[in-house]
């Protein structure tokens, strides 16, 4: 246990410094936010309406981008051959990773959705839903991402593929964690898709770890 | 490289090949029965007229879809515990069959929406998951082909069809949520709210048709992915030599 | 010591993944102290692996990486001091990795060995980017790792650069 706990603070340590990648995810989820006007029209009651679902659009897309500094990063560099090597069990490794990515992106929503929300006139009371749902869901995509990036680290660096893998996966998540929102904006109740995001949550933080372990080994051969 | 594996392939091949032309033939005749059910000796629609002949195409397609999927999912599953150097063989061959039945689903079901509800594609439960199944096959095919050592290859693709097939209840269940919360249940639905007696004999016949059309053409597959494989592994045995 | 040698894809980088835990063996079997290995994690526990890649983030100083490697192994950071000795790194402790130079760089991964005791040393092409000085130091390190009881093998193109060496050489098998 205090072992995975160093390795969440050093994994912490590493998201966090690399600077120039969160950079380029942080702008992409602004840009994706603030061109929507330009393309649609600046109708306000249009863009409110589209609102949550865009946010979550673009936090899910930012969540693809930055499965790049999971685990292929560190096949690139040898990195992986030390996760592999390690005493500690490789689920634990894995974990740690998982969950150091997962706490930044959401870390890094809540702070860019307030001015998000604002540009696109989102309803202000839709927040707390929208948030909630970002840290249940968002966790879910690292998870599933980690998955399709531990089966694909023995290839050559291909987004494409990794993104069509993961469409399927992220389908659900998007219609719970949009419909939670919809759901807040008509005054329905929340609750039922919140509960099943966290079940999804609650389905795979114990057993992906276990599926991208055999997957980084397996890449081996 | 574990060359041993299909050393002697043998037994699947000769069984392969027995089994071939009766598949074959079987197909073909209940493709002809099934069609002649379907387009002669079934009642036309009250509603749709003619154009529900279509469903007799597209429902067996989507089912097919469905079946081979899981197939996959289960064989590479087996494959992965056991090691059977088949199961990755069945998957490969089988995931293009798959998804061609799966985009049959979709065109036919295109078809079948335009004159029924005059819109090309409408985001209808099924249809969406149809699609949605077309691009987990999509995605299971470019995975496979992205990777030249077969083994790794073959574990990779085991692992994601595993992971597919636990997500197909959860799609199908989210994309029904999605689709009664966003839009009234009644209307966009391509089938009507039973299936009428006399059209269900031709469905079954169609299905069981398309089973059969599957089968034969997954074996035939399978075989020229063996040989294919075989010739493959004695190209590298003499290149390093 | 023992110096692999061969061609380019004569299969040198895969006899020491072999060996290191991290490639199933197809056929055949790799022995230990004369008995078979049939628990790999134990196998994993007695190597220290050096691969060709230097196995550095540019984001961590040069002690933040003893550091994270230790914590790898599941131990505390150790005495980052002694260790960066090894290889003369001591005072660029707090330099960040993106800063060093490729010898720096590569005598930082060598440093992996001060980490552990391992007793069977893998090496995949030391030599590549590390300079004389390194060389030395490496050559020195084995010597004592020898003298322990250790055992090192090398992949490399560099025969000269180890001497008292056993030699397999991989293109004549």
């Amino acid at each position: 246990m205090k072992n995975f706990l160093r390795l969440l603070r050093a994994d912490m340590r590493l998201q966090t410094r690399c600077r120039a990648e969160w950079v380029a995810l942080v702008m992409f989820f602004i840009i994706v936010n603030f061109l929507l006007p330009f393309a649609i029209g600046p109708d306000p009651e249009l863009l409110q309406r589209l609102a949550p679902g865009l946010i979550w659009l673009a936090a899910l897309l930012m969540s693809l981008l930055a499965l790049e500094t999971l685990f292929i990063a560190d096949a690139r560099d040898g990195t992986l051959d030390l996760m592999l090597l390690s005493p500690l069990p490789l689920p634990l490794i894995v974990l740690s990773k998982l969950i150091a990515q997962a706490l930044i992106i959401v870390a890094g929503l809540a702070l860019m959705v307030g001015p998000a929300a604002l540009l696109l006139g989102m309803n202000l009371a839709l927040l707390p839903v929208l948030l909630l749902s970002l840290a249940l869901g968002v966790p879910v995509l690292v998870l599933l991402g980690g998955v399709a990036a531990s089966i694909t680290v023995a290839l050559n660096r291909n987004p494409a593929l990794l993104i069509l893998l993961l469409i399927p996966f992220y389908i659900p998540v998007l219609i719970f964690a949009a419909g939670a929102c919809e759901a807040a904006l008509m005054g329905a109740p929340v609750a039922p898709h919140l509960l099943l995001l966290g079940a999804m949550l609650a389905l795979l933080l114990p057993s992906a770890p276990f599926v991208i372990a055999a997957g980084l080994r397996s890449a081996e051969g | 490289m574990p060359v041993s594996r299909f050393a002697n392939p043998g037994k699947f091949l000769r069984l392969a090949d027995r089994l071939l032309p009766w598949l074959g033939t079987a197909a073909i005749v209940s493709f002809a029965y099934g069609l002649y059910l379907a387009l002669y000796a079934s009642p036309p629609d009250y509603q749709q007229g003619e154009t529900v002949r279509i469903m007799y195409v597209h429902v067996p397609a989507a089912w097919m879809g469905l079946v081979i999927y899981v197939a996959m999912a289960i064989i590479a599953g087996i494959g992965l515990v056991a090691r059977h150097a088949l199961a990755d063989i069945f998957c490969t061959a089988a995931a293009p069959v798959g998804a061609v039945l799966t985009a049959l689903c979709l065109i036919t079901g295109s078809l079948w929406g335009q004159p029924t509800w005059g819109a090309w594609w409408v985001w209808d439960a099924r249809l969406t998951s149809v699609l949605i199944l077309f691009f987990l096959y999509c995605g299971y095919i470019l995975l496979r082909h992205s990777f030249d050592d077969h083994d790794k290859g073959g574990k990779a693709g085991a692992i994601l069809l595993l992971v597919g097939i636990v997500n197909i209840p959860i799609i199908h269940f989210s994309v029904l949520w999605w689709n009664t919360l966003h839009q009234p249940p009644s209307v966009f639905r391509l089938t009507g709210p039973s299936i009428a007696p006399g059209m269900l004999k031709p469905l079954l016949a169609m299905a069981f048709a398309y089973l059969l059309y599957a089968k034969s053409v997954i074996l035939l597959r399978m075989k020229t992915e063996l040989l294919a494989r075989k010739i493959e592994t004695t190209e590298m045995l003499d290149d390093s030599d | 010591m023992l110096l692999v040698t061969g061609r380019n894809g004569s299969g040198k980088s895969s006899l020491l993944r072999m060996l290191a835990g991290l490639l199933p063996v197809f056929e055949g079997a790799i022995f230990w102290r004369g008995a078979p290995i049939k628990d790999w994690d134990a196998q994993r526990a007695r190597v220290n692996y050096i691969g060709h890649t230097d196995a550095l983030k540019s984001a961590l100083s040069v002690g933040e990486t003893l550091g994270y490697w230790s914590i790898l192994q599941g131990r505390k950071e150790k005495n980052t001091k002694k260790t960066l000795e090894l290889f003369g790194l001591a005072d660029l402790r707090d330099r960040s990795v993106r800063a060093l130079s490729a010898g720096q760089k590569r005598r930082l991964a060598l440093t992996r060995l001060g980490l552990s005791e391992a007793p069977l040393w893998l090496f995949d092409e030391p030599s590549t980017g590390l300079d004389d000085e390194g060389q030395t130091q490496l050559a020195t390190l084995i010597e004592s790792h020898r003298k322990a009881g250790g055992f090192a093998v090398i992949a490399t193109h560099h025969k000269a650069d180890f001497k008292n060496a056993r030699h397999l050489a991989l293109d004549q098998i």
